[in-house]
C-alpha cells in the first residue's frame, strides 16, 4: 500500500469521554488522538481494562459523539453523515450475544444490505451478489441455509462478519471478536482477517486483550495507554520502544520479546544454573521445564549439566551437585524445585 | 450440508465456492406463497361458516350468495346476513390481524417471546384509559351513543392507556432482561389497572356505571357498522404502516446496536412501533373488548410455519393467524350447538394461548433470549 492513500478512517485531534447524566461535566477518558486507518490495513486496538478501549471504539464507530475534534470516515466527519451513510462505509461487530430467533445464515448477512434497500426492502441483484460474496468471504458459504441458533460460537462470529462484509465498508471494526473463542478457531479467525483485509481493501480495526496477536498479525497497533494517551505505530517499534512495557507490565512481570507477550517476572534469587543438552524442540522445552522449576538454562560453566533423550514422555539425566534421573518433565521439575529456594505461591502462577 | 460445516472451518485459507440459490430458493418461495394461499382459504372460510352460524340457520349457500352480492332467496336471511353477523365477523377478523400483528412487534420491541398485548396488561391499561374517560364524562349509552366525539374521546384514552402501560413495561424490561421477570411484570401491571378500574367503580356514581358495564363486556359480537368503520380505518393504517417497520424490526431483533450500525434510527423505529402497538391493541380493546392470547400464539405459530423471523413475511402470516384463529374460537364459542348459550371468547382463546405460553417457558426459549 501507498503512503498516499488516503485514510479509510481516521481520528483528529480528538476527545473521547462520555456523559455520566445528561447535563453532567463530561469525563474525558482519552485526549488529543491522532490515528490513520488506511485501506487495507489490519489494525489491533490494544490496552488494559478500563484504560478506555471500548470509549475510543464507540467514538470511532459514532456510537458516541466525541467530546472534541473529529472522526472522519474516508475523510468526511462521520458527525455530518447520516446513519445511513455511514453504515455504507462502517461495518461493526459487538460482543453482545446475537438471539434472532428462527433465521438463517443468508437472512442474517442479508440484514447487512439494509443501508442500501429502500424501505419495502426489495432485493436487487446487487445485494444477491454481495450477500453471495460475503459469505465466501468469510468461510460461511456452506453454512448459508442453516439457522444461526444452531451454529457454534466460532460460525456465528463469522456469520457477523459476513453480515459485516455485506456492507461492503471501507472499514470494518470489531469489538474483541476473538474474546469467545478456542485457540484454534482464534488462529483461523486471525488467518481469515489478515486475507480479508488484503482482499477487500477494508481497513479492518479490532480490539483484542490478545497482545501476542497484536504484535504478530496487526499491521498497526493502537495501544491505549492507561494515562488518558493512544499511542500508534508499527507493532515493532512499539514492543520495541518501551510503550507496551510501560502499559502492561505492572509488579512482577516483564514483556518476553522473544514470546512477544507479557510474562510474570522471576524476581526470586537466581537459581542454579544447568546446561541442557537436547536439541530442536525438546531442547526449547526442557529448558521452558528448567526456568519453571526455577533455575537457569546456561552455557558451558554451568553447575549441572542435565541430558535428555527423546521419547514421550523423556528419559533425563542430571549430573553435577544434585544428580539423579527420570523419566518426564513433571517428575524433572519436581526434583528442581526440591533443590530450589521455594518461590512464593503468586509468582510462580502464569 | 450440514456434513461440510466443519470442512469449511478447516480451510482457514481456501475459498468456498458459494452453493448457487437457485431450486431451493424457488422452493421455498413457492412454500411460504402456498402457506399464505392456505391460511387466506381458512380465513374465507372461517368467515361464511362463522356467518352462517347462529340462532336462525342460513345455509352455506346462501350466506355466499349474499357475501359474493347475488341475489338472495330470503330478504330475511340477506338482512340478517348484512346486519346483525357481517360486523361481527369483520370485527373479529380485523381484531385478531391487529392484535396478532401487535404481538409480532411486541415480541421483537421486548426481545421476549411471551410479549403480547394481554399478557402484559396493555389491554387492561386501555380499558383503564377508557374509564376514566367514560366515568369522567355524562354519557349514559355505550361508544356509539356517545356521538362522535366522545366515541373518539373514549378511543384515544384507550389508546392513551395503552401506550402507557407499554412505556412502562418497555422500561423494565429493558432495564431486567429477563423475560420471565418482565412477563410477571406485565401480569402485575395488569392487575394494578384493573384494580384502579375498580377503585373508579366503587367510587362512581351508580347511573354512569350502565356505561362503564357496557363498555367492559364489549366484545366482537355486538360491534356496529359505525364503530366498525373506526376500526377499520385505524386498523388498516397501522396495519398498513406496520409493513414498513418489517424491514427495520427485522435489524433490532439482532439487539439495538446491531440496528443502529446498519443505519436503523432505533429511537424512531422504537417510537412507530410503540405507537402501532398502542393503537392495535388500544382500539381492539376499546371495541371488542380485551381478547387475551391470540397476539402471543399467532406471531409463534407464523413463524413456526414459515420457519423464519423475517417481519416481512411474519407480520402478514401473523395477521391471517391471528384472525382466522379469533374468528374459529368465536365459532366455538357461539354454541355451535354444544351449549345453548355462547361462551366468552377468552375462554376459547385460552386453549391456543395457553400451551403457547407453557411450550415457550418449558422448551427454554425464554430463558435463552435472556442470555
Amino acid at each position: 500500500m501507498t503512503e498516499d492513500l488516503r485514510p479509510a478512517l481516521q481520528a483528529v485531534a480528538l476527545a473521547a469521554g462520555y456523559r455520566r447524566r445528561r447535563r453532567h461535566p463530561a469525563v474525558t477518558v482519552l485526549r488529543d488522538v491522532h490515528l490513520a486507518a488506511r485501506p487495507g490495513e489490519l489494525i489491533a486496538l490494544i490496552g488494559p481494562n478500563g484504560a478506555g478501549k471500548s470509549t475510543l471504539l464507540r467514538t470511532l464507530v459514532g456510537a458516541q459523539p466525541p467530546l472534541s475534534g473529529h472522526v472522519l470516515l474516508d475523510g468526511r466527519d462521520l458527525a455530518t453523515l447520516s446513519p445511513r451513510q455511514r453504515a455504507r462505509r462502517l461495518a461493526v461487530t459487538l460482543t453482545e450475544p446475537v438471539d434472532v430467533g428462527q433465521m438463517s445464515v443468508e437472512a442474517v448477512v442479508a440484514l447487512g444490505r439494509m443501508p442500501y434497500r429502500s424501505w419495502i426492502g426489495r432485493e436487487t441483484a446487487r445485494d444477491r451478489t454481495a450477500v453471495d460474496g460475503a459469505l465466501v468471504d468469510a468461510g460461511v458459504a456452506e453454512l448459508r441455509d442453516r439457522p444461526l441458533t444452531d451454529l457454534s460460537d466460532g460460525e456465528r462470529q463469522r456469520v457477523m462478519v459476513a453480515r459485516a462484509l455485506a456492507q461492503e465498508p471501507a472499514v470494518l471494526v470489531l469489538d474483541e471478536p476473538t474474546a469467545f473463542l478456542d485457540v484454534a478457531r482464534r488462529i483461523e479467525f486471525a488467518a481469515m482477517l489478515t486475507r480479508l483485509a488484503a482482499t477487500t481493501g477494508a481497513a479492518i480495526v479490532l480490539s483484542t486483550h490478545d497482545l501476542g496477536f497484536a504484535l504478530r498479525r496487526a499491521d498497526q497497533v493502537w495501544l491505549v495507554g492507561g494515562d488518558g494517551t493512544v499511542t500508534a505505530g508499527a507493532p515493532e517499534d512499539l514492543a520495541y520502544g518501551d510503550a507496551v512495557t510501560r502499559t502492561f507490565t505492572g509488579e512482577n512481570m516483564s514483556f518476553d520479546d522473544a514470546a512477544a507477550t507479557i510474562v510474570v517476572a522471576d524476581d526470586s534469587e537466581p537459581g542454579a544454573t544447568v546446561r541442557v543438552i537436547a536439541d530442536g524442540r525438546l531442547r526449547q522445552w526442557a529448558e521452558h521445564a528448567v526456568r519453571r522449576a526455577g533455575w537457569e538454562p546456561a552455557a558451558d560453566d554451568a553447575d549441572h549439566v542435565l541430558s535428555i533423550e527423546h521419547g514421550t514422555p523423556c528419559h533425563w539425566h542430571v549430573d553435577g551437585a544434585h544428580s539423579a534421573q527420570g523419566v518426564g518433565f513433571d517428575s524433572l521439575v519436581t526434583h528442581l524445585r526440591a533443590r530450589t529456594v521455594p518461590l512464593p505461591e503468586d509468582a510462580r502462577t502464569g | 450440508m450440514s456434513s461440510r460445516g466443519t470442512d469449511v472451518e478447516d480451510a482457514v485459507d481456501s475459498e468456498v465456492a458459494a452453493p448457487a440459490r437457485g431450486t431451493g430458493t424457488r422452493r421455498r418461495v413457492g412454500y411460504v406463497a402456498g402457506l399464505f394461499g392456505l391460511l387466506l382459504l381458512l380465513l374465507l372460510g372461517a368467515v361464511v361458516v362463522l356467518v352462517a352460524q347462529g340462532s336462525i340457520a342460513i345455509p352455506i349457500g346462501e350466506v355466499l350468495r349474499v357475501l359474493t352480492g347475488q341475489d338472495a332467496q330470503s330478504q330475511l336471511s340477506r338482512t340478517i346476513v348484512l346486519d346483525a353477523r357481517l360486523p361481527k365477523v369483520v370485527a373479529g377478523l380485523l381484531a385478531g390481524a391487529a392484535l396478532a400483528v401487535g404481538g409480532a412487534q411486541m415480541q421483537t420491541l421486548f426481545r421476549n417471546p411471551l410479549a403480547d398485548p394481554f399478557v402484559l396488561g396493555v389491554s387492561s391499561g386501555a380499558i383503564l384509559g377508557a374509564s376514566i374517560v367514560i366515568l369522567g364524562t355524562s354519557g349514559v349509552g355505550w361508544l356509539s351513543g356517545l356521538g362522535l366525539v366522545s366515541q373518539l374521546g373514549v378511543t384515544g384514552a384507550a389508546v392513551a392507556g395503552a401506550a402507557g402501560v407499554l412505556l412502562i413495561a418497555l422500561g423494565i424490561a429493558r432495564r431486567v432482561g429477563d423475560p420471565v421477570v418482565v412477563l410477571v411484570v406485565g401480569v402485575m401491571l395488569g392487575y394494578l389497572a384493573g384494580a384502579v378500574v375498580d377503585m373508579l367503580v366503587y367510587y362512581t356514581d351508580p347511573d354512569r356505571l350502565q356505561a362503564l358495564a357496557t363498555f367492559t363486556r364489549g366484545s366482537v359480537r355486538n360491534v356496529t357498522w359505525n364503530e366498525l368503520q373506526v376500526i377499520a380505518v385505524s386498523c388498516a393504517v397501522v396495519l398498513v404502516l406496520s409493513v414498513f417497520l418489517a424491514q427495520p424490526l427485522n435489524a433490532l431483533l439482532l439487539g439495538d446496536r446491531y440496528a443502529g450500525s446498519l443505519g436503523v434510527n432505533v429511537r424512531r423505529v422504537h417510537f412507530l412501533s410503540l405507537a402501532s402497538v398502542a393503537v392495535l391493541s388500544g382500539i381492539t380493546t376499546a371495541y371488542c373488548g380485551a381478547i387475551a392470547f391470540v397476539g402471543l400464539a399467532a406471531p409463534h405459530l407464523a413463524r413456526g410455519l414459515l420457519r423464519t423471523a423475517d417481519h416481512r413475511v411474519v407480520l402478514p402470516a401473523s395477521a391471517l393467524i391471528g384472525a382466522v384463529i379469533v374468528l374459529v374460537a368465536e365459532y366455538v364459542a357461539g354454541g355451535n350447538g354444544l351449549t345453548k348459550t355462547s361462551l366468552p371468547l377468552n375462554s376459547v382463546t385460552a386453549f391456543v394461548g395457553a400451551p403457547v405460553i407453557l411450550w415457550v417457558l418449558l422448551s427454554g426459549r425464554a430463558r435463552r433470549q435472556a442470555g
